[in-house]
C-alpha cells in the first residue's frame, strides 16, 4: 500500500517567466551569494561594503516575498541577479533578486509520515540547483526553469527515519549531503555527481570493523550509533578536503550500553573529497551523553602567526566550547568557551578533553548548562577579515535532565534515553559577542534580551546582520556590538541574513517566520515576554539604502 | 517488524456521531502548553505545537481524552514513548491532556476504540536474516533500493508481493536470469539531440517529459528529460534493463532471501536450504 510513494513526486514545476531579469553584465566580487555559508569556508561574510556604520540606519525594504508556507529558516542563493529560496515542505522559489518578481515556482509531493523539517539550504553548479528533500532524496534542478533533472534516493526515508543535512556543499564538481535524524541508526556523508547524480562515495560517521576507532563501541553498537551530520559542511579546495561537524550518539542521553568514546560522533571530521576516506578526526565530546554536538558550522581561516600562514579551523561545539584545529592535520591548537553558563566540565585538557565532565544517568537528575539546545545550535557564526573576529551567539539555557532506563531498540528506533526541563540559567543572560578567533578573547558583548535565535552575517561594511524572537532584524556595529538599525518584520527570525549585490546597488536579505527549536523556547522561558512574540509567518525581506530621487543628491 | 515502526503511526480513531465537544478550560490549555514545550516537544520528540518530529505528529489526531491521558501516564510499551507518572502532578497531566485535545480543534469523543496496528505476520529466523539483507543499504545490489516488500522499499523494479506464492526455485531463477518485467517496467534507450545516450527503466511520459531510472549507479538516478531535447526514444525489448550481482551474496544469503521473499504467502514454507535454489547461471 505504501509501496511507490517514495518516489511518486509528481513534481510540478510551474514556470513563469523563462527569461533571465536584465542585470548588470560585470559581476563583482560579493555581487552573488552562491553558496549556503556565501563561500565554501563557512564564513558567512560578505566583501560588499556600500551599506556601513555610516549609512546603515537609512536602510529599508525594497520587497517582500511571502512563500505561503509556515516559518522561513531558509538561506537564499543569489547567482547573477537570481535568488533562490527553499520554502518549508520543498516549496522552491527563483525571484529576480532586484525586485522580488517570482520566476519560477516547484513544489513536490509531501511525503508521509515522520520525517523531519524541510533543508534550510541549496547548492548551484552547472546550471544545476541541488536540494536534499523531506523524503530524502537528493534532487537536481534546472536553474532557469526549475525543472527535475535528476533525482536519486539517498536512503528510504521509513526506514532510517531520516531526512538530509540543513544545506549541501559543492567540492568541485561534487554535490556533499549529509543526513538528519536522532534514531537508531548509522550516520554518514554522501557525495554525488554534480552533473550526474551518480554516488560516488559514502563516509560513515561511526567507525565500523576496520575503520580506526571502532574499538571505541562494543559489540555492534556502531550500528546503531548516531552520528547524524545535521547542518552544513565547508570545503578547501586547496586540501581537497571536506570539514563536517558530526552529531550526538544513540541513545542521546544514555550513555550505559555504549562504553567507550563513540567515535566518530561529536567530532570534526576531514575526509578527502576525491576518495571518501577519513583523513583525520578530532572528537570533542567522547561518550556523550548530553548531546553535545558537533554540528555547527567548520569555519575555515588562515591566521598569521609568526611570520607564518597557519590554515586553522574554528569550531563551535553545542557544549560551550570553541575548538580551534589545525585543518590539514587535525592537531589542536586550542580550545575556549563561548559561552558564560557552562558547568558540565571543569574545563578542556591539552588533548582537547573535557575534565571530569558530567555524565546524564537514571533517575539522578541534574542541573546542566548548556542544555542540549546548545549554547548554540544551527544560527551559525560569521567571520569577518576584515576585523579579524568571529560573531558568535550564545543561549545561556540550562536543563534539569535525567537518563531513562534503556529499551531494547532496533534500526530507526527513537531512542532519546532520558528527560529533560530546560530553564533559563540563574546567573547568566544570553548574548552575541566578537571573539579573537585563535585566542578565545571577547572583544565585546552584546546581551540580547531574549536567546537569539538567527544565524549572524558579516559585512565588509563592519556589521553584523541577524534578527530576534520577536520579529526584529537588526545591524550591529562589528567593532563595539553597538546596534545601529532595526526592522519590525512581524515574524520571529530563525533564518540567515545574505547580503548580495545587482546592478552596483547591494541588499541585505533576511527570512522572517520563526522555524528553530530553540526559537520555540522563548515564550515558555520568558513567560513575562510571551505576549510579543509574534505567530509565525513566512516571509523574505530585503532591504537596501533608498536610491536617490531623480535630480537628487545620493 | 519493520511495519510496526511507531505505535501511533497506524492508530486510526473514528469520530462518534452523538459526542458533545468536550469543555475547553482556555487556561489549562496555555498552562499545557508551556508544560508540552519544555517535556513533550524538546529533545525533538513532538515538535513545536505537537507537529511531530522524530515522535508522530498529535495535531488534529482526535485521540479519545482517556487515551492521551493513559498515554502520559503509563507511556506506550515497545515504543519511546515513556511514562511521566510522577513527573507531573496530577493538575499538569490534566493541562498536557488539555493542550493535547487542543490539537484537534474538531474534538474529540470518549467512546471511540483504536483500531489494532494491521498486523504482519511473523518472520522465521532465517526470513529475517533475509529481511535485514533485503534492506541493508551498505549492500551493492541492495534490493530494496529498486524494489518495495511487506510495504517498504522502492519503486523502480516490481512490488515483490507478487512473487510471494511462487515456488523457491522460480523466485531464486527470476533474480538470477534478472527477469524483466517488460509491461510495466519497459526498459528504454534516450538518446538526446546531442547525442547523449541513457538507458534504463521507464518511469512515466508527461507532455514535456519523459522519466527514467538510470540503473548504470547505486542507487539508482531518475532522470528527467525535456521532450524538446529527445531525438529519439526507443524500446529495447527483451533487454533486462538491469543485472542483479549475485557475487557479494553466499548461497545462505540468497536462501534467506527467498525465504523472507517467500514470507508473504499464505502458507508460508518451512525453511529453504541453499541446495533448493537451483544455479546462479
Amino acid at each position: 500500500m505504501r509501496a511507490g510513494r517514495t518516489l511518486r513526486a509528481a513534481a510540478a514545476s510551474i514556470l513563469l517567466l523563462a527569461t533571465r531579469p536584465a542585470v548588470a553584465q560585470d559581476r563583482a566580487p560579493g555581487d552573488d551569494w552562491p553558496n549556503f555559508f556565501g563561500n565554501t569556508q563557512a564564513w558567512s561574510y560578505s566583501p560588499l561594503d556600500q551599506v556601513d556604520r555610516g549609512n546603515v540606519a537609512r536602510l529599508a525594504p525594497v520587497w517582500a516575498f511571502s512563500t505561503g508556507e509556515k516559518g522561513l529558516s531558509a538561506t537564499p542563493l543569489v547567482v547573477d541577479g537570481v535568488m533562490y529560496l527553499a520554502a518549508p515542505r520543498d516549496h522552491l522559489f527563483a525571484l529576480d533578486a532586484a525586485s522580488g518578481r517570482l520566476i519560477w515556482s516547484h513544489a513536490r509531493e509531501i511525503p508521509q509520515g515522520q520525517v523531519g523539517a524541510s533543508s534550510t539550504g541549496l547548492s548551484m553548479a552547472f546550471g544545476l540547483l541541488f536540494f536534499g528533500t523531506m523524503d530524502n532524496h537528493l534532487i537536481a534542478l534546472d536553474a532557469k526553469t526549475g525543472r527535475e533533472v535528476w533525482d536519486v534516493e539517498i536512503e528510504d526515508y521509513r526506514l532510517c527515519k531520516c531526512t538530509t543535512s540543513f544545506g549541501t556543499i559543492l567540492a568541485k564538481d561534487k554535490v556533499i549531503v549529509g543526513v538528519r535524524g536522532d534514531v537508531a541508526h548509522r550516520g554518514y556523508i554522501d557525495a554525488y555527481d554534480a552533473k550526474t547524480g551518480k554516488r560516488l562515495w559514502r563516509f560513515f560517521t561511526v567507525a565500523g570493523p576496520g575503520d580506526p576507532g571502532n574499538a571505541t563501541w562494543s559489540g555492534d553498537q556502531w550500528k546503531f550509533g548516531g552520528g547524524s551530520t545535521w547542518y552544513n559542511g565547508s570545503y578547501d579546495p586547496d586540501l581537497d578536503l571536506v570539514y563536517w561537524g558530526v552529531g550526538n550518539p544513540q541513545p542521546m542521553m544514555f550513555a550505559g550500553n555504549r562504553p567507550g568514546d563513540n567515535l566518530y560522533t561529536d567530532s570534526v571530521v576531514a575526509i578527502d573529497a576525491a576518495t571518501g576516506k577519513l583523513r583525520w578526526h578530532f572528537q570533542e565530546t567522547p561518550h556523550d551523553s548530553l548531546d553535545y554536538d558537533s554540528a555547527p558550522e567548520p569555519v575555515l581561516i588562515d591566521v598569521d602567526r609568526g611570520g607564518t600562514t597557519q590554515k586553522l579551523l574554528v569550531h563551535a561545539n553545542k557544549s560551550g566550547f570553541t575548538y580551534v584545529l589545525d585543518r590539514a592535520t587535525g592537531k589542536l591548537i586550542g580550545a575556549w568557551p563561548h559561552a558564560d553558563a557552562i558547568t558540565w566540565t571543569k574545563g578542556i585538557d591539552k588533548d582537547g578533553r573535557p575534565i571530569d565532565p558530567l555524565q546524564n544517568e537514571p533517575g539522578v537528575e541534574k542541573l546542566v548548562c548548556p542544555s542540549v539546545y546548545g549554547s548554540r545550535a544551527a544560527n551559525h557564526s560569521a567571520y569577518s577579515p576584515r576585523t579579524g573576529w568571529w560573531y558568535n551567539t550564545s543561549f545561556e539555557v540550562c536543563a534539569k535532565m535525567r537518563a531513562a532506563p534503556l529499551m531494547p531498540f532496533k534500526e530507526g528506533d527513537f531512542v532519546v534515553g532520558g528527560f529533560l526541563a530546560p530553564e533559563r540559567s540563574q546567573t547568566t543572560k544570553p548574548f552575541i559577542a566578537a571573539f579573537d578567533p585563535v585566542t578565545g578573547k571577547r572583544e565585546w558583548t552584546h546581551q540580547t534580551e531574549v536567546l537569539n535565535a538567527s544565524p549572524l552575517l558579516a559585512t565588509a561594511g563592519n556589521l553584523i546582520f541577524g534578527g530576534d524572537p520577536f520579529g526584529l532584524a537588526w545591524a550591529l556595529d562589528a567593532r563595539t556590538g553597538a546596534q545601529l538599525w532595526s526592522f519590525p518584520t512581524g515574524g520571529g527570525i530563525s533564518a540567515a541574513p545574505i547580503s548580495y549585490a545587482v546592478g552596483g546597488r547591494q541588499f541585505i536579505a533576511i527570512g522572517s517566520g520563526m522555524s528553530s527549536p530553540p526559537g520555540a523556547l522563548v515564550p515558555v522561558l520568558w513567560p513575562e515576554l510571551k505576549d510579543r512574540v509574534p505567530p509565525v509567518g513566512s516571509t523574505l525581506f530585503v532591504f537596501a539604502l533608498p536610491q536617490p530621487a531623480q535630480g537628487g543628491k545620493p | 517488524m519493520r511495519a510496526a515502526l511507531m505505535l501511533g503511526a497506524g492508530l486510526t480513531v473514528a469520530a462518534s456521531a452523538f459526542a458533545a465537544p468536550p469543555a475547553v478550560d482556555a487556561g489549562a490549555v496555555a498552562a499545557g502548553g508551556n508544560l508540552f514545550t519544555i517535556s513533550c516537544s524538546s529533545s525533538y520528540c513532538h515538535g513545536s505545537g505537537g507537529v511531530g518530529a522524530r515522535g508522530p505528529s498529535l495535531q488534529n489526531r482526535d485521540f479519545p481524552l482517556d487515551y492521551v491521558r493513559t498515554t502520559i501516564l503509563q507511556g506506550r510499551p515497545g515504543t519511546p514513548m515513556p511514562s511521566f507518572k510522577g513527573t507531573f502532578r496530577p493538575d499538569e497531566i490534566a493541562a498536557l491532556v488539555a493542550f493535547v485535545q487542543s490539537l484537534s480543534p474538531g474534538g474529540a469523543a470518549a467512546s471511540e476504540e483504536a483500531a489494532p496496528i494491521a498486523a504482519a505476520g511473523p518472520l522465521s529466523q532465517q526470513a529475517t536474516l533475509g529481511s535485514d539483507i533485503f534492506f541493508d543499504a551498505s549492500r551493492h545490489g541492495y534490493c530494496a533500493g529498486c524494489h518495495s516488500f511487506r510495504g517498504e522499499g522502492g519503486p523502480v523494479g516490481p512490488d515483490l508481493a507478487l512473487v510471494s506464492s511462487e515456488s523457491a526455485a522460480d523466485i531464486f531463477h527470476s533474480i538470477a536470469a534478472s527477469l524483466p518485467d517488460e509491461k510495466r517496467f519497459p526498459a528504454i534507450k534516450v538518446t538526446l539531440r546531442g547525442g547523449t545516450t541513457y538507458t534504463g527503466v521507464k518511469r512515466d511520459e508527461r507532455p514535456d517529459t519523459v522519466r527514467l531510472y538510470d540503473l548504470s549507479s547505486v542507487p539508482p538516478v531518475l532522470r528527467s528529460f525535456a521532450k524538446v531535447d529527445i531525438a529519439k526514444l526507443e524500446p529495447l525489448a527483451g533487454k533486462p534493463a538491469y543485472r542483479h550481482d549475485l557475487s557479494a551474496y553466499t548461497d545462505a544469503d540468497l536462501a534467506a532471501l527467498v525465504d523472507y521473499l517467500k514470507s508473504g504467502a499464505a502458507n508460508a514454507p518451512a525453511e529453504i536450504k541453499p541446495g533448493e535454489l537451483g544455479p546462479r547461471r
